[in-house]
């Protein structure tokens, strides 16, 4: 893997790291209508499940991870 | 019938002019200040196409969506942090509609201006410390009398002895470089949270099991006052000098948004 790939990987998952876990959380009991469907506030639990996959991702391959700059 | 909803990056003072950017996390609306009172919320509209939950929870597994909207929603808060204090939010903070962000901000807003007022003229940075295995297992003996003398005694060792002693020697190799490590994490955090307003010694990050050389050995965030960032970098790099050598490296990373130093005491959430 070259130094700058990593250096991508690394910095995505030090991103991760503070958006998905950290920065204000805001209660559960928020709700929105769409239709007759009730959708939740997505908080921490939906989230963290893909931080496992990211780090899923990177032991299991150690292929670099494609990433697009925006 | 609904089919958008309103993303919320983070808080700020009630300030005109910030620059805010065209294309928000849905890029075909864009970022906007919601004001109330003395606050505002930086929004942006999104399509619940996009972000209503059934989506997201199948979106965020899609590592290259999530890469791309993570970036996005930091871009948008690193954008205005140059510019006035800032709280940012969690990644995919919804509200139904621009009134519910309004009463959240009504019911939070003296919090919110506390909050402000303690993050004033203060950003967070982030250090991680890293040791090369390999090298630290090379040069522990400079530093351990306990290594150092079975090494030499290995020398003069033949045959079953000396296979008894290289087992020794390995195992008291491993022993004192955690030691050391251990050692070296909690000085260099100590001595950067000197200069830190607030400091956390956060978990380490997933470990390699490949083989990679290197371990990670702290993980720590620091609230650093603009003012003593120059003493900060001072120490860091006085700590890089004094560890290099052994096979530490230091990785700062910064400034950031304070998503470490924003939690919600009274909300009792981790």
């Amino acid at each position: 893997m070259s130094q700058l790939m990593r250096e991508k990987q690394v910095t995505l998952l030090d991103l991760l790291d503070r958006v998905l876990d950290k920065g204000v959380l805001l209660g559960g009991d928020i709700t929105i209508s769409v239709a007759d469907v009730d959708l939740i506030y997505v908080g921490l639990k939906v989230l963290l499940s893909s931080v496992e996959t990211v780090e899923r991702m990177r032991t299991a391959a150690q292929t670099p991870v494609q990433v697009e700059e925006r | 019938m609904d089919t958008h909803a309103c993303y919320v990056y983070g808080i700020t003072r009630q300030i005109d002019g910030l620059p805010l950017a065209e294309k928000g996390i849905d890029s075909t609306y864009p970022v906007y200040a919601l004001p109330y009172e003395n606050v505002q919320a930086i929004v942006s509209e999104v399509s619940l196409s996009e972000f209503g939950v059934e989506m997201l929870e199948a979106n965020v597994q899609d590592l290259q969506w999530l890469a791309e909207r993570v970036r996005a929603h930091e871009s948008i808060l690193e954008a205005i942090l140059p510019h006035c204090t800032l709280i940012p939010m969690r990644f995919c903070t919804i509200f139904l509609n621009e009134s519910r962000v309004c009463e959240m901000l009504a019911e939070r807003h003296d919090d919110y201006l506390n909050t402000l007022t303690r993050l004033d003229g203060r950003k967070e940075w982030g250090v991680k410390v890293y040791v090369d295995s390999a090298i630290i297992a090379q040069r522990v003996g400079d530093i351990s009398d306990k290594v150092k003398k079975l090494e030499m005694e290995m020398a003069e060792k033949s045959g079953g002895a000396a296979y008894l002693w290289k087992k020794r020697l390995d195992e008291a190799v491993a022993v004192e470089t955690d030691r050391v490590s251990i050692d070296v994490a909690q000085r260099s955090h100590d001595l950067l949270s000197s200069h830190a307003e607030e400091s956390l010694n956060n978990p380490l990050q997933g470990r390699e099991s490949t083989g990679r050389p290197e371990e990670m050995i702290l993980n720590g965030a620091y609230l650093i006052a603009d003012e003593r960032l120059g003493a900060f970098q001072a120490e860091l790099a006085g700590l890089e000098d004094e560890y290099v050598a052994l096979g530490f490296s230091f990785r700062v990373s910064g400034p950031w948004p304070p998503y470490n130093f924003v939690a919600n005491p009274c909300k009792g959430d981790g």
